[in-house]
């Protein structure tokens, strides 16, 4: 039965690996305006598989039950990481500044004048940028020239962001 | 339960170690130390748990073989990874979050572009993450301009393949 201690031990990876795959067809060959969406459809695609690579290799191998309930948390946590990883990686490509500054210096033969970048990114221009990428993504309201909050997911991040911040660095 | 309960208590540790240190002084390179910790951790508890089995035979609080010990660092790695990706946006505060929370504070009054931009004046949030990346050695500022270490080239190309390869348009 340990022949397949391996399979249950490499789960999560290979969850991860599906979930890239799925997410940059998705991305590839669906055409959604939304980027998230082909997280969301790898993300599950890639828990499926893990899921299902967990509980069989956890069948075959008849471990107790107080062993398959700790060895699929184990292995759920993994892949819950993994993805968070993953994602934020993609999410780096849609909303880092750094990403950005970065590939616009790439793009302009690996240097740039300080100036030029400055005013490039200027605090209105990334203000306007967030206000439609919050608009667009449902986040806020605008009505009659103001902003109101929409959906409080993102502002639930934020509050949770808050948090840690006052904990971990005081 | 043995393997699980060894994992969680060698990230629990890595976490307290980190918690510590950031109480005592927060360290110039956060990221770099962080990976340190995480990984000295790791590797420290390893080799303590699977010694403990190989010298005593078999033990409660030991790791047995080769993929025992994997199934361990994969979490480990896996949690280490995720927790230095999400302490950037604690090191940082993201401009949509700023600007989230203060909508959210003015309750239902509202704000409006003009009072976002006049809360956010002064703060250059391009300058902020510039000098992260040049204390970072992604980039060097010389004569008048900013210009793509070798490092930095390298993660440019890494980030504009997979975004290319996705189809997405340039982010920021």
């Amino acid at each position: 039965m340990k022949e397949w201690y391996p399979i249950l031990v490499l789960a999560p990876v290979l969850g991860l690996t599906v979930y890239c795959v799925a997410q940059l067809l998705a991305s590839r060959f669906c055409q959604w305006q939304n980027p998230y969406a082909s997280l969301t459809i790898g993300f599950i695609v890639g828990l499926a598989v893990m899921l299902a690579l967990s509980i069989a290799t956890l069948g075959w191998m008849g471990t107790p039950a107080i062993d398959t309930v700790s060895f699929l948390c184990l292995n759920i946590a993994s892949y819950l990481a993994l993805a968070f990883g993953y994602f934020n990686f993609v999410n780096l490509t849609i909303a880092s500044l750094r990403i950005r500054i970065l590939e616009e210096l790439l793009e302009s033969g690996g240097s740039m004048p300080i100036n030029r970048l400055l005013l490039q990114y200027n605090s209105e221009n990334v203000i306007t940028a967030r206000l439609q990428r919050l608009v667009s993504g449902g986040h806020l309201l605008e009505r009659s020239g103001h902003f109101y909050i929409r959906q409080k997911r993102f502002l639930l991040v934020a509050r949770v962001f808050d948090g840690l911040r006052w904990f971990i660095l005081g | 339960m043995r393997v699980a309960c060894i994992a969680v208590v060698l990230l629990i540790a890595a976490f307290a170690i980190h918690w510590t240190m950031w109480r005592i002084r927060i360290p110039r390179r956060q990221t770099f130390v962080l990976l340190v910790i995480f990984t000295t951790t790791l590797l420290v508890g390893l080799t303590a748990t699977a010694g403990l089995s190989i010298f005593t035979g078999y033990s409660l609080c030991g790791l047995h073989g080769f993929w025992e010990c994997l199934q361990v660092a994969i979490f480990h790695i896996a949690w280490m990874l995720a927790y230095v990706v999400a302490y950037s946006a604690l090191e940082e505060r993201s401009p949509s979050m700023a600007i989230l929370t203060q909508i959210a504070n003015s309750k239902k009054q509202g704000r409006s572009r003009e009072e976002l931009e006049e809360n956010f004046k002064g703060f250059c949030p391009i300058e902020i993450r510039v000098n992260a990346m040049i204390r970072d050695h992604m980039i060097d500022q010389l004569d008048g301009d900013y210009a793509l270490t070798a490092k930095g080239r390298q993660w440019a190309r890494v980030f504009s393949t997979w975004r290319t390869l996705l189809g997405f348009a340039k982010g920021g």
